[in-house]
């Protein structure tokens, strides 16, 4: 594959080329209500060579790897018709080439599919039966491997593996017309594991979503809220990590100026970091998918902007060096900056006195979703309990919160001194790429003057 | 079909043939072939084009009431696929059918048309540039985004029913945008447009006037107390709104009782004045389909009359579960859903407002209990309206309530319509708004 990829870049007329090819195999089962409604396995086979030319870009994807030199010159041409400038890449430092096996804890290739049925019917059926008002469920296994093969006019080459096992567990409660549901999800690179032992787990899910049926709405307005640490990472995704990815800047002169390095965002005690290497994470890998290394990068750091995430071109024209963050969420996509796994680092406070601090708030768990426009974004819980006094109250639902970014990392008060990264299914959507696999995380935080809708 | 040859036709139908031989009641196999174009301004500048071209198939098969299913790309693989559909079926998703149904008479409908041809690369890259230097004459310091394509693809559908029918279709995109940053204010706007033909809808004046219109309403700042208002939703919004009603529709979620709507079959679940169509005939359109994922012929239908909700979706499987007659919808999802217009304009409709709020857009809409029909999102482009004018955009505002609710009250349709989807404006007479103040 190697001599193949770089025969067909030889010579060829572009100031920067490469080929990606991907090998996928995968397989799905879902329940929903008492029946199995999906057994699925797919494979699929795919490419997409990129050249730039006078800093214009060129693509094509491809189906098989034949005519591969063709489909190369092809694309030169057409990135030869639209550059009109310099083209500005940044330097990386020699690598040797990458070959990234896979390497797994428990391997789910060796697991039948009579025993992952087995247990997804089983999680389905405790879903089920757990509580009177549970009107259905749904759960998924996803397993997929992928193997990416990516060689670049620069000499580099890699070839790595990229498994991963999702479990997703969603309870639906209904009285009368109302209609509630929750859901969790659970995911791993290297330990079919994780989607084991969640039997209580499912159990949890289906009493909150009967809960959820007769909790109140959260009323409307101004909150002081404490986000769980799984909801804090959603947050802190949304809220700024999509506005350090440098190519929603590098070409904006005013938004990267409002942007610069050295400007405060946040409150002092406020730091945050993407890392494409903690070991084991979903958004972790051996290599982006230009081949640069991945490493920590530190977005916040005591409250001032202290870096931006980056591809080969962002870094270049923003003259930085790139990050590790050029991510394609597969084989048809040309790789835009992605964060890999964000999170907030603990603070110097406990999480009981966030708590103790507050007189009248809100307690957000869990998640929903979340969504940016740069300046504001939303980001929703899938429960939350109202705190009196510093104690947990009442459960209520709809918890949906907006925040501006210039206002509500300031807004932050209290960072608790715990930290949670998960692993779970789904992903991050940007520029019709969805989902690409990243975890967040954080410890607990407190922020005043949330403002819920309601 | 240009693209599939005799050889893979017939190695279709042998595969069809095999998974009979395997102990397979039924089988189906899709095929499908795609070849597209796009170019793309960034930062004002034309910067990126990209060929594409896919293939894919899906296989299908039923055993012993199991359905098992593969997809793929690797033509070569297509038998070892089948084979793991088989193993799949045997232990694998309920079939609530064990034959395809004989094939029927099919609606002549338009899919693809030649008028694509006129979408030459340098007529993509010159339109998409006549937009980008419009914007820019406005304030060149936006960033400014185009981009537009074409694309067509190609393949056919069999099954062991005797089902085998030609699919494809065309289609083109053209869309722009910018970002206008002022100080920490930043305002987005976007507009597109598609469709399966190169006609009166492939229109570059509507899209430099609909984005001149949100640069003009959007540069000022207006600012309201959170309250109770009257809310005026601009197509796009309403699209989304739509979507929870329709979704209550789906016949497999009737069944299983997770759709608010089960008990309401013939009942007066909404306002009189909503009726709500699927036209799954409408050449050209992205949607539209002659026949379902098993070969069932489609045909418009009205799903919500006067309010009255007049049908549930079923595709044949959901059909059989429900034991009611197939409704010919995949996915037990409409195809082209075109909700009846009222008799008022939009612009009539805003000239009538006291004091209330024009949405445009929304962020972070699905992210509440959508199957609940409950919303509650960031606004994220409105325009504050006074005594019929438009004031200024709004920022830092939510909207919520539960969209089930607001349609079965009292609410107006606008007569006139979004050309590409017919969507009009909806307009209600009070919605929940939070803001900061």
């Amino acid at each position: 594959m190697k001599q193949l990829l770089f025969e067909a870049l030889k010579n060829c007329p572009a100031d920067y080329a490469e080929i990606r090819y991907e090998e996928l195999d995968g397989s799905s089962f879902s329940y929903r209500g008492k029946d199995l409604e999906k057994a699925l396995t797919a494979r699929n086979n795919g490419g997409l060579i990129r050249v730039c030319v006078n800093g214009g870009w060129g693509t094509c994807e491809f189906a098989t790897l034949e005519h591969l030199r063709e489909k190369v010159l092809e694309a030169c041409a057409d990135a030869a018709l639209v550059g009109q400038e310099k083209t500005l890449l940044a330097e990386c430092d020699p690598q040797p080439d990458l070959l990234a096996e896979a390497k797994f804890i428990h391997d789910f290739r060796g697991i039948s599919f009579d025993e992952k049925l087995s247990l997804i019917q089983h999680y389905n059926q405790i879903l089920l039966q757990s509580s009177p008002e549970i009107e259905s469920s749904s759960v998924n296994y996803t397993e997929r491997f992928r193997t990416i093969y990516f060689a670049s006019t620069r000499g580099l080459y890699h070839q790595k593996q990229l498994p991963l096992v999702v479990l997703s567990l969603s309870a639906i409660a209904r009285q009368g017309d109302q209609v509630q549901h929750t859901s969790e999800s659970f995911s791993s690179v290297d330990d079919y594991r994780v989607v084991l032992n969640r039997e209580d787990k499912a159990l949890e899910i289906a009493q909150r979503a009967a809960a959820l049926l007769k909790a109140p709405k959260c009323e409307g307005g101004r909150h002081t809220v404490i986000l769980r640490p799984d909801f804090a990472g959603v947050f802190i995704h949304e809220a700024f990590g999509h506005l350090s990815e440098a190519d929603f800047l590098y070409e904006n002169k005013k938004l990267c100026d409002l942007m610069q390095l050295g400007r405060k965002v946040g409150v002092a005690e406020l730091n945050v970091v993407d890392d494409g290497t903690l070991p084991g994470m979903v958004g972790t890998m051996p290599a982006d998918d230009e081949g640069t290394p991945p490493q920590c990068t530190t977005l916040i750091r005591n409250g001032k902007l202290a870096g931006h995430l980056h591809s080969l071109e962002t870094a270049g024209k923003m003259k930085a060096k790139p990050t590790g963050n050029a991510r394609t969420v597969n084989a048809s996509h040309s790789p835009i900056v992605r964060m890999t796994n964000t999170y907030i680092k603990p603070g110097p406070l406990s999480k009981e006195a966030l708590f103790a601090g507050v007189k009248e708030g809100i307690y957000a768990c869990g998640m929903y979703g979340g969504q940016t426009m740069m300046e504001m974004f939303t980001f929703s819980a899938s429960h939350a309990y109202r705190i009196h006094n510093g104690q947990l109250g009442e459960l209520v639902r709809d918890v949906v919160m907006t925040g501006n970014v210039f206002e509500t990392l300031n807004s932050i008060d209290g960072i608790a001194n715990d930290l949670t990264i998960t692993n779970r299914g789904g992903g991050c959507g940007k520029g019709g790429q969805a989902p690409l696999p990243v975890t967040f995380g954080g410890p607990h935080i407190r922020i005043q003057d949330v403002l819920i809708g309601g | 079909m240009a693209y599939f040859q005799k050889k893979q036709i017939d190695k279709v139908q042998q595969c069809l043939e095999l998974a009979r031989h395997q102990g397979a009641s039924g089988a189906a196999i899709e095929l499908n072939h795609g070849n597209s174009y796009s170019c793309s301004y960034e930062a004002g500048r034309l910067k990126h084009t990209a060929l594409s071209e896919s293939l894919r198939y899906d296989i299908q098969v039923l055993v012993n009431g199991r359905r098992g299913t593969a997809s793929g790309n690797v033509m070569d693989a297509m038998e070892n696929m089948l084979e793991r559909a088989l193993t799949l079926a045997k232990i694998g998703a309920v079939s609530h059918f064990d034959q395809y149904p004989a094939p029927g008479t099919y609606a002549k409908v338009k899919f693809c048309s030649n008028s694509l041809k006129l979408l030459t690369r340098d007529k993509l890259i010159a339109d998409c540039g006549e937009l980008v230097e419009t914007m820019k004459e406005w304030d060149p310091d936006m960033e400014i985004e185009a981009g537009g394509g074409h694309s067509e693809s190609e393949g056919f559908i069999a099954n062991t029913g005797g089902f085998f029918q030609p699919i494809g279709e065309t289609s083109w995109a053209l869309g722009a945008g910018f970002t206008k940053i002022t100080g920490e204010d930043m305002l987005f706007a976007g507009e597109s447009r598609t469709w399966g033909e190169v006609n009166h809808l492939y229109d570059i004046a509507f899209l430099k006037n609909k984005l001149q219109e949100d640069f003009t309403y959007g540069s000022r700042l207006a600012e309201f107390k959170g309250a109770k208002l009257p809310v005026l939703l601009a197509p796009p919004v309403v699209r989304q709104f739509m979507a929870p009603i329709l979704g209550a529709l789906n016949g497999r979620d009737v069944y299983k009782g997770i759709s608010p709507m089960r008990e309401k079959l013939g009942k007066a679940a909404f306002a009189s004045n909503l009726t709500i169509t699927d036209q799954p005939h409408l050449d050209f359109a992205p949607g539209s389909a002659v026949f379902d994922n098993v070969g069932l012929p489609t045909q418009p239908v009205t799903l919500i009359e006067q309010g009255r909700i007049n049908m549930f979706l079923y595709d044949y499987d959901s059909a059989h579960l429900a034991g009611v007659a197939p409704t010919a919808h995949s996915g037990c999802t409409p195809y082209n859903s075109r909700i009846t217009p009222g008799n008022c304009p939009a612009k009539q409709m805003l000239a009538t407002i006291k004091r209330g709020i024009y949405v445009q857009s929304l962020l972070g809409f699905g992210q509440s209990n959508l199957a609940n029909g409950d919303f509650s999102c960031n606004i994220a482009v409105g325009y504050l309206v006074e005594n019929g004018e438009i004031i200024g955009r709004i920022k830092n505002s939510m909207i919520a309530g539960n969209i089930f609710d607001l349609c079965s009250r009292e609410f107006h349709i606008s007569s006139d319509y979004e050309a590409n989807f017919q969507t009009p404006h909806f307009f209600f007479p009070e919605i929940n708004l939070t803001t900061k103040q």
